[in-house]
């Protein structure tokens, strides 16, 4: 959203010492004494997913980025990790276990880590992307999205099944 | 994922349920389902278990407010506030975005007390198969009625059915003539050669003379096919050279046509290069083919059939046994050809890929030297290149060996054939000149199958061009005509949207129940921040895209319904990416216009304020200007196009940032005259500078894809904590530091 302008020198990086809390289905964040509820806006979601995190209040406005989630007080850093997991509604392809093509489109059968499921692809060529070597994205015909993180770490069926209809 | 329509549980559904929407994603993130129903009293949902239906949730209607969807990773989910506190009710995916934002906004209107109807049910699944249709589109791909690939080439000859008639009958009358040759040899033999040396090695008296006559007459009859076999071959070359250049570059043209009607939708998707690959690479594949390779494999096919009834004639016996490998072969080929067309569209696709890459470096040619990126392109051009030599690699590979396997059971067959027959000459006592006409046959049988292997190569990549290019040819136009579609040649400019709801992808909703009207003859300034919508709504009273919900009404008709022709007719636009073709200014000017008179052409150029720098240059209106604008400035450039507008006459002008580039001074003027020009006209102008719009009737505030305002300059500045006074003052702000700064 354009609302809020935000210039180079307002980045704010987050403090370590900065404490999250999850409260109900809600991450907050320690201001003074009190917990504001906050959004999270991962900035480079791909390629790095514990860092690089923009950290939004009610209105949407920025109180900051997260550098590294690793520098957080533990409790901070598994409160942050729970809300980035459930605004996270990817499936992550974890073995494709058969394709099949039909009328430009493919159907594949994988495994993900939200269990088996089939995904319907029309046009291969435009809906599978790679927007970072290695990193696959394939969307539906519902448009719906599921990743393939990194495509070297599956199995040789998996790639040559996927591979095949780059 | 289930991709059936949905409708409420039985074990749900009761009387007083007024609204229902299903989700897919459990509160935990696992993938589940999950309902969602509004009564009177209260919003509940329920989770599907394996005992039945659980509710999870029971939130009195009086107790919440505010439903907004969050957008997460992959999907969204709805919130309300209870009890003071952001409550999440439900997650679901991207699939489900529409259902639930339809599902909010009736929720909205429920708790505001106000009155709605529920919406029918969209048809978004294909009634034969149940699969999921393209947005927009009313057929699925894969249930269109379509004939094979093959028979949709061949009904490209109808056409020209008078020569493809003479090509079959000269190819049928040349392959007979190519028999006779071998079978003269058995004459040679039986009668000439044979009988003289069997008397000269038994000492026998023997007469030379009708042997030497014979002979001569043999001769003479192979010269005189051999030159009439040439003569005919050339004759069948040049039919068949027209025929194929002529289907193809129908294929083509209708390619090209299609594509200028084509769904912007369709190109959004698509790089352009490929899309270029489609026109050149694909139907140049089908040209090789139909000059040469359809005519080839007409004659060996008639060829082979010739033979084959020969051999038959001559010895059934030994002719089973050249047909010992012809099944073999089928079943290699059979087994090899889905492969070898998956993998020729592997090869196609990247060559579309390689094209794709060209197209964006050199049209952005520009950026990457001033960037000094050039070894980086090279480097990425080197790997998809790469990429596209081991494709090409994978196919041919794939076609010799499919080869060598043939060859080695053609030349097996043919020795075994030629072991048989001479065991035939030895003991089953055929003659010597029925040896050697069998043998020469079986030689000519087996040549054909040989070149099969150029052939499955060229027809299976003419397979799968046509496939390609056929594809194109199914993508619908996206913003189809209807049966009501009328025309409206002469529309007087009143324009109303209707709770328009939009989104270019259907879970990203742009723009969000925009409704206004318009008066014929208004000046409206649309004004909001950048992403806002602006340009969006300008594409959709164009009709690039068709709404997802909600109306777009000219003059009280439905845009859907008008001639696209009158529509696009009626409205001049000048984009904000100014866009111009290689030519003359001239015939940029007057590209809506080919016939304008010259008067015309200076006059628009006038009113856009271009006229003084044409004037300036030394061809003046005759200069030609590169590819896009190339050799203009940027503010020359939106000149010329504003002048194409205003050429264009239209009912409905629309001026996207249309002075975006120009100083104040020129814009000052260009403003004067488009005042004059506006004149009875409706106008929709964008300009981020605001001072742009203070002559516009009203002003239109858009926020996030809302209308937050509407009113008359002087109206929408009274408003103190309005988005409009917002924006008037942070413009003003900046135009003082601006001041300062010069
Ligand atoms: N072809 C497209 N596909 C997907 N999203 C698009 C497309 N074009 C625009 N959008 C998105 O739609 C939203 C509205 O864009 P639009 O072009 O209407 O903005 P605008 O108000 O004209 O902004 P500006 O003043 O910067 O031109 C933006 O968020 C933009 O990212
Ligand atoms: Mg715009």
């Amino acid at each position: 959203m354009a609302d809020e302008k935000s210039t180079p020198d307002d980045l704010v990086l987050l403090a370590p010492e900065t404490v999250f809390r999850q409260e109900g289905d809600r991450l907050r964040l320690a201001v003074g004494d009190d917990w504001q509820p906050v959004t999270l806006a991962p900035l480079f979601p791909l390629s790095e997913a514990t860092g690089w995190i923009a950290v939004l209040d009610a209105e949407g406005k920025e109180v900051g980025i997260l550098a590294d989630l690793h520098a957080l007080g533990r409790d901070s850093a598994a409160a942050v990790r729970a809300e980035l997991r459930r605004r996270n509604l990817v499936p992550h392809v974890q073995r494709i276990t058969g394709a099949r093509d039909r009328f430009g489109m493919t159907e594949f059968t994988v495994e993900s880590d939200r269990g088996p499921l089939s995904i319907l692809v029309r046009h291969p060529q435009e809906n599978i992307q790679q927007p970072l070597p290695g990193y696959f994205t394939l969307v539906d015909v519902e448009s719906n999205r599921y990743d393939i993180p990194d495509l070297s770490a599956l199995d040789p069926e998996s790639r040559r099944l996927l591979e095949e209809r780059l | 994922m289930a991709y059936t329509p949905e409708t409420l549980p039985e074990a749900l559904n009761h009387d007083a349920v007024l609204l229902s929407v299903a989700t897919d994603v459990l509160p935990d993130g696992a993938l589940g389902r999950e309902w969602l129903r509004v009564t009177a009293e209260q919003l509940t949902v329920h989770t599907q278990t394996a005992e039945g239906w659980r509710e999870r949730l029971a939130l009195p209607l009086a107790d919440i407010t505010d439903p907004k969807l969050r957008t997460l990773l992959g999907g969204a989910a709805l919130e309300v506030t209870h009890a003071e506190q952001p409550r999440e009710v439900a997650r679901f995916t991207n699939a489900h975005q529409a259902a639930v934002g339809t599902f909010l906004s009736l929720l909205e209107k429920q708790l505001k007390g106000e009155e709605y109807v529920v919406p029918e049910e969209e048809r978004r699944h294909c009634p034969t198969c149940g699969l999921p249709l393209e947005s927009g589109t009313k057929v699925c791909p894969a249930c269109l009625p379509r004939g094979r690939t093959l028979k949709r080439i061949f009904a490209y000859l109808r056409p020209h059915a008078a020569s493809a008639i003479t090509l079959s009958l000269l190819a049928m009358f040349n392959t007979a003539l190519g028999l006779v040759p071998p079978y003269l040899s058995k004459p040679l033999m039986d009668k000439v050669i044979m009988p003289v040396v069997s008397a000269r090695n038994h000492g026998l008296p023997f007469a030379l003379p009708p042997a030497l006559h014979l002979l001569g007459v043999i001769t003479l009859t192979i010269i005189a096919i051999t030159v009439l076999r040439a003569v005919m071959g050339t004759a069948q070359s040049w039919t068949s050279a027209w025929l194929g250049n002529h289907v193809v570059h129908d294929i083509r043209a209708q390619l090209y046509q299609h594509m200028q009607f084509l769904s912007l939708r369709f190109y959004d998707k698509r790089q352009i290069g490929t899309v270029i690959s489609r026109v050149n690479q694909d139907t140049g594949q089908l040209q090789q083919f139909l000059v040469w390779g359809a005519q080839d494999l007409t004659v060996n096919f008639l060829q082979g059939v010739g033979i084959g009834v020969m051999l038959f004639v001559m010895s059934w016996k030994l002719a089973l046994l050249v047909l010992i490998p012809a099944p073999l072969i089928m079943l290699l080929a059979g087994r090899f050809w889905r492969k070898v067309r998956f993998n020729m569209h592997r090869f196609f696709r990247r060559w579309g890929r390689v094209n794709a890459m060209l197209t964006e470096t050199l049209t952005g040619l520009r950026v990457v030297k001033a960037f000094a990126q050039e070894n980086r392109e090279i480097a990425r051009f080197n790997r998809q290149s790469t990429d596209l030599a081991f494709a090409g690699i994978h196919v041919e590979r794939m076609i010799s060996t499919l080869f060598s396997s043939f060859g080695l059971l053609i030349t097996l067959s043919t020795l075994l054939v030629a072991y048989m027959a001479a065991r035939n000459v030895l003991f089953d006592g055929i003659s010597t000149g029925t040896y050697f006409a069998f043998t020469a046959y079986v030689g000519m049988f087996f040549a054909p199958l040989q070149s099969l292997s150029m052939l499955f190569n060229w027809s299976s990549r003419a397979l799968t061009a046509s496939e390609r290019v056929f594809e194109v040819l199914d993508s619908d136009l996206e913003v189809p005509e209807t049966d009501e579609s009328a025309p409206m040649p002469q529309m007087t400019g009143a324009v109303t949207f209707q709770d328009v709801t939009f989104g270019y992808e259907r879970h990203r909703q742009v723009l969000k129940h925009v409704s206004f009207d318009v008066q014929p003859g208004e000046m409206i300034g649309l004004v909001g921040h950048s992403g806002a919508g602006k340009s969006t709504t300008i594409n959709l009273l164009c009709r690039f895209y068709d709404v997802n919900e909600g109306a777009i009404l000219i003059d009280g008709v439905p845009i859907r319904n008008i001639h696209l022709q009158d529509l696009r007719g009626q409205v001049g636009l000048v984009p904000q990416n100014t866009f111009l073709f290689s030519g003359t200014i001239a015939a940029n000017i007057a590209y809506a216009k080919p016939d304008a008179s010259r008067e015309e052409i200076i006059r628009a150029a006038k009113v856009a304020n271009a006229h003084d720098f044409i004037r300036g240059k030394p061809d003046g209106y005759e200069t030609m200007i590169g590819e896009s604008g190339k050799g203009l400035s940027g503010g020359e450039q939106q000149r010329i196009a504003i002048a194409r507008a205003v050429l264009h006459n239209p009912r409905i002008l629309i001026l996207d940032e249309a002075t975006s580039h120009v100083d104040v001074e020129t814009e000052k003027q260009i403003q004067e005259a488009i005042e004059r020009l506006v004149k009875g006209r409706t106008t929709f102008a964008i300009a981020h500078r605001l001072s742009t719009l203070k002559h516009a009737n009203r002003l239109i505030v858009l926020k996030n894809g809302e209308i937050s305002e509407i009113g008359t300059h002087d109206e929408l500045m009274a408003k103190e904590d309005g988005e409009f006074h917002r924006l008037v003052q942070t413009y003003q702000e900046i135009s003082k530091v601006q001041a300062v700064q010069r």
